[in-house]
């Protein structure tokens, strides 16, 4: 395990850039706990804290922005929290070898999320100028800013996305990442979210996510509490300097850059575990 | 569940006008929740090893709760406000956690 001081500085490495490139701290984190020879049973924990912390320092501020659909998101989680149990259950009999290659394929796939991930997804189908941003009461719709403009959505195929959350719960127990570089584009291209919604949704069920595999993780006791701290303190400045860059830099170059530093990250680990 | 349309539900509960800061409580909470977590984190690694072990439980625990508090604010908003199906839903991912700690 390396140094307290190493955790945090990773863990507001981490976090940073994962806030900058919008995938979330974890799916750096975890590979590279694992490339500094952290077993990946301890590494998914101190990922799941990662997410937890980052999940807790972006709430305030989507709340406040109307862009989080709660009713969604829970209902994603649902089927999600399911597929965390599954893996998190699973990944004590699962081998150390076969745990890091999924490891690497979860970041290989943030990767190419990274990478292919496009500005505007859904163009907008009108306008409300009556109301302000935010999710309509029983439905799965609501409204969102989009160049000062109020746009309303709708989430289609739900029951598309909700299979495939389950698929990501999986992956999300197993290897400790809270799955947002696969929540955020299931909203998006599978159930035709907008993408600012469907980022900050899948931040606040990420959260939920962290925390049912933390409580699992827990029970097992595999969370060490002092380099967890670390992770958390890292995270939470990390996760905040980052929010505040992003709006300053290209996202789409960062995005970019840390899709290419991801796919290293994954062929050192899937390498690694041969 | 099935894919929904742009009207799904509007008649039972129709499109509401939102006040700018409608979950102004809950956003504070969650502020101040991320400054305790952070003095929380700061002490964990400051102070001595007994006691930093202690202090980090209640971290950890924090940090498990608040996710599932904030699920559970929900479900009693939903719950006051007839929304009962995403009430529903929303007390269905607490049951999901609550098992998955029962087999773990």
């Amino acid at each position: 395990m390396p140094s307290i001081l190493i955790l945090g500085l990773l863990g507001t490495f981490c976090a940073f850039v994962g806030a900058i490139g919008g995938i979330g701290g974890a799916t750096l984190l975890v590979p590279v706990l694992l490339i500094c020879n952290v077993e990946p049973l301890l590494a998914a924990p101190l990922g799941m804290v990662a997410v937890a912390a980052g999940s807790l320092a972006a709430a305030s501020r989507q709340l406040d922005d109307g862009v989080v659909h709660h009713r969604l998101g829970l209902s994603v989680e649902l089927f999600a929290s399911m597929g965390t149990v599954l893996g998190a259950l699973l990944s004590t009999s699962i081998s150390e070898q076969w745990l890091a290659r999924i490891l690497g394929t979860a970041a290989l796939a943030g990767a190419i999320a990274a990478i292919a991930r496009k500005g505007l997804r859904n163009q907008p189908v009108g306008i409300f100028d009556d109301e302000s941003a935010g999710e309509w009461p029983g439905t799965l719709g609501g409204t969102y800013t989009l160049n000062d403009a109020v746009v309303p959505y709708q989430a289609k195929h739900v029951g598309y996305g909700l299979g495939i959350s389950v698929f990501t719960g999986v992956v999300s127990g197993l290897a400790g990442v809270g799955g947002g570089f696969m929540k955020t584009p299931t909203m998006s291209e599978v159930m035709k979210v907008p993408v600012k919604v469907a980022a900050a949704t899948s931040t606040f069920v990420s959260g939920i996510t962290a925390s049912t595999a933390l409580l699992i993780y827990g029970i097992q006791g595999r969370i060490e509490v002092r380099p967890a701290a670390a992770v958390i303190a890292g995270a939470l400045l990390g996760g905040f300097s980052g929010a505040r860059l992003q709006s300053r830099l290209n996202a789409s170059t960062v995005r970019k850059v840390t899709g290419l530093l991801l796919l290293v990250v994954a062929v050192v680990v899937i390498g690694g575990s041969w | 569940m099935t894919d929904s349309t742009p009207d799904s539900g509007a008649e039972r509960f129709p499109r509401v006008v939102h006040g700018p800061n409608r979950f102004s409580r809950l956003s504070i909470w969650l502020r101040r929740a991320v400054l305790l977590v952070a003095v929380l984190a700061v002490l964990t690694l400051l102070l001595p090893v007994a006691a930093a072990e202690k202090l980090g439980l209640v971290l950890v625990c924090l940090l498990i709760a608040l996710p599932l508090a904030r699920v559970l604010w929900f479900v009693q908003r939903w719950v006051r406000r007839g929304d009962l199906r995403f009430a529903a839903i929303a007390a269905g991912v607490l049951l999901v956690v609550g098992v998955g700690a029962l087999l773990a």
